[in-house]
């Protein structure tokens, strides 16, 4: 799998178990809006994605619709775990 | 000092404007000067004092200072967020805090005093209500578990505390959606307990049939296991310090400066400055101080691109305003029973208030109906501030909330009509439980919602932002929002108080993204 597949399957597991939502639900064009994430539930993206990619998701990439869909969270945490790597 | 010139305000482009200077946005500047010294920062205030709601005004001829919010400051124990923020921002050798002991006295129906020590407190609920002991355990055991998570909301999103998600979760699936009077009823039998524990809900410019009950227990849980304290020289100093903090590290603070519209360029959909009644101010970033929906409506151009955030802004519950009597006593306020600094007056019949408020609010602009709910049959709140700073005179403030659809416009004779029934109103509910107060009242003076819209330009003249009802969406104003470079923050994003309203700003700063993407992710247009 690859490491954008690995984090797109874990981001799907994760929203599905907070939202009780549809697998198929959560896609790369799912914005957070349409996924009904609240702040709790991005905390909880956080805190995970800390834990199992070293990577910070600061609330202002959020707040400031940087990252608004479940697409461009995957590629920022591949781009940023890939940069912790190296 | 803050200036106050006329010339205009500089042809080259300021790093961030600000519009307004409510404790949130003077918080923002001195942290963010801190961590970035060289930023050139700019804040603009229309009215002639800055701090928004943390300022005072004063009647020398009075010997009096009236604070315009603060009696609380939460947070404010050893291991309080807000604290916390003070030593960052180097305030504690500035200010003396003072501790009160109680965390307020109830009066009207029950006499009770309780303390700001949580085990003293819950001894003097349990001896009033020993019937009820056990779920008086039960429910600070809530406070103390649930609170205290959604207390730590901008520590957890800053990475620096995890909560257990588990009980966050089911928090927020179980406590969240209900309402503070659902959940207290659910709780408790009495229906004076019920009242006396709603009382907290005042704090959030909420009655307690409107107040999600988990926002109110992070409330609860802020100010007595966290500690509350005033400061000594009210929130004006507090005000006044960040403003020289922020002066000391380059940044600027204009007072009596209007800002009219933020400019928005078409082409790359970004912020480019604002425009003020004294000219053109250009800027790489611009951040709001007020409320979303009057600088949807009022501060940025009609763009389509803003169409749905207006739609939502428009969508949001303002929280309930304020209507305050302002008085001097010819006595120190103690000796005439008014024994700690605050004393919160129960309603004669909290049922029949429930239902008043009920009718108020399905006819907002009824002063028949709402008068009496609003300021004959609701409890309310006094702060004696002689107890918490003698030098700002024996002055007693009394809040009721309020809405402003029932007020008519200033400069009327209906209006100052009102503002004597108001006065006059409350005056006759405070001495039938502090009897004899009246005759020591040697001035007064009401502020109306429409005077705190008037100095602040908060929607409907609310102070506490939006209302955190159990169905509320989050407040999602920044997501997606198409103008990149500008942002908000107060009261009515972070939720309202100056432990919420600075703990955003400190938030803010914190989590500025890195700066590839902050350069990146500029390039959006409409
Ligand atoms: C009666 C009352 C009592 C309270 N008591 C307490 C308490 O004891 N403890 C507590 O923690 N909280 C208390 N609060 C709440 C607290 O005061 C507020 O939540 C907090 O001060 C709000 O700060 P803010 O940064 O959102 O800005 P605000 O205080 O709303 O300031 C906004 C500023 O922006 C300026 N502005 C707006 N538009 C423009 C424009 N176009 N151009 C230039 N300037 C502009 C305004 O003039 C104002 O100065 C109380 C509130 C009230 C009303």
């Amino acid at each position: 799998m690859s490491n954008k597949e690995d984090i797109l399957a874990h981001l799907t597991d994760l929203i599905v178990d907070m939202k009780d939502c549809e697998t198929t639900a959560v896609h790369p064009a799912a914005t957070f809006e349409d996924l009904e994430l609240d702040s709790l539930d991005f905390v909880e993206v956080q805190v995970s994605v800390k834990k199992r990619y070293q990577v910070n998701l600061v609330p202002d990439l959020f707040a400031n619709g940087t990252i608004a869909n479940v697409g461009q969270l995957v590629d920022y945490i591949a781009a940023e775990s890939v940069a912790v790597e190296a | 000092m803050v200036r106050e010139t006329r010339d205009s305000l500089s042809d080259r482009p300021w790093d961030l404007v600000c519009v307004g200077t409510g404790i949130s946005a003077l918080t923002y500047g001195a942290l963010r000067l801190r961590e970035a010294p060289g930023q050139r920062m700019l804040f603009l205030e229309q009215h002639n004092v800055p701090g928004g709601y943390s300022s005072e005004f004063v009647r020398p001829k009075q010997g009096a200072r009236f604070d315009c919010s603060l009696h609380k400051l939460t947070g404010m124990g050893e291991t309080g967020n807000l604290r916390q923020l003070f030593r960052e921002l180097d305030l504690e050798s500035s200010v003396e805090l003072v501790f009160s002991p109680a965390w307020f006295q109830v009066a009207g129906g029950v006499e009770l005093m309780l303390d700001q020590v949580p085990s003293r407190m819950r001894d003097a609920l349990c001896d009033a209500f020993p019937d009820e002991a056990g779920a008086i355990d039960a429910f600070l055991y809530e406070v103390e578990v649930h609170g205290r998570n959604s207390y730590m909301q901008f520590e957890v999103m800053l990475g620096r505390f995890e909560p257990d998600f588990k009980a966050l979760r089911v928090a927020h699936r179980t406590l969240k959606i209900i309402t503070v009077l659902d959940a207290l009823r659910a709780r408790f039998k009495d229906p004076r307990l019920i009242e006396i524990l709603s009382l907290p809900a005042i704090y959030i410019g909420a009655f307690p049939e409107q107040c999600a009950f988990l926002y109110y227990l992070h409330v609860v849980y802020a100010s007595l296991y966290e500690r509350s304290a005033y400061m000594r020289g009210g929130s004006q100093q507090l005000s006044r310090l960040l403003v020289s903090q922020i002066e000391s590290m380059g940044g600027e603070v204009r007072l009596k400066t209007d800002v009219e519209q933020v400019l928005i360029d078409p082409d790359s959909g970004l912020a480019t400055g604002v425009r003020t009644d004294r000219g053109e101010v250009r800027a790489d970033r611009v951040m709001i101080n007020a409320s979303p929906r009057y600088a949807l409506e009022t501060l940025l151009p009609p763009l389509d691109a803003l169409a749905p955030h207006r739609a939502r802004a428009a969508e949001q519950v303002t929280a309930n305003a304020t209507t305050t009597l302002y008085l001097v006593l010819d006595c120190p306020p103690e000796s005439i029973g008014l024994d700690h600094a605050e004393t919160m007056v129960l309603a004669d019949d909290p049922l029949a208030a429930l239902e008043a408020r009920r009718q108020a609010r399905a006819q907002p602009t009824e002063a028949a109906l709402c008068e009496p709910a609003y300021w004959g049959a609701s409890s309310f709140e006094v702060t004696n501030y002689h107890a918490l700073d003698p030098s700002g005179g024996a002055v007693v403030i009394v809040n009721v909330l309020d809405d402003i659809r029932h007020w008519p416009p200033r400069k009327t004779p209906e209006y100052r009509q009102k503002k004597r029934r108001v006065a006059e109103q409350l005056l006759a509910r405070l001495d039938k439980v502090r009897p004899g107060l009246r005759g020591h009242v040697r001035y007064s003076e009401v502020s109306s919602p429409r005077t705190y819209e008037r100095y602040t330009r908060n929607s409907a003249g609310s102070g506490y932002g939006n209302l955190v009802l159990p169905e509320a969406t989050p407040n999602l104003i920044n997501h997606n929002f198409p103008v990149r470079n500008l942002s908000f923050l107060s009261a009515w994003i972070s939720g309202s108080g100056y432990e919420a309203t600075m703990g955003y700003a400190r938030m803010l700063v914190r989590s500025a993204p890195p700066a590839r993407l902050a350069r990146t992710g500029t390039d959006r247009s409409f």
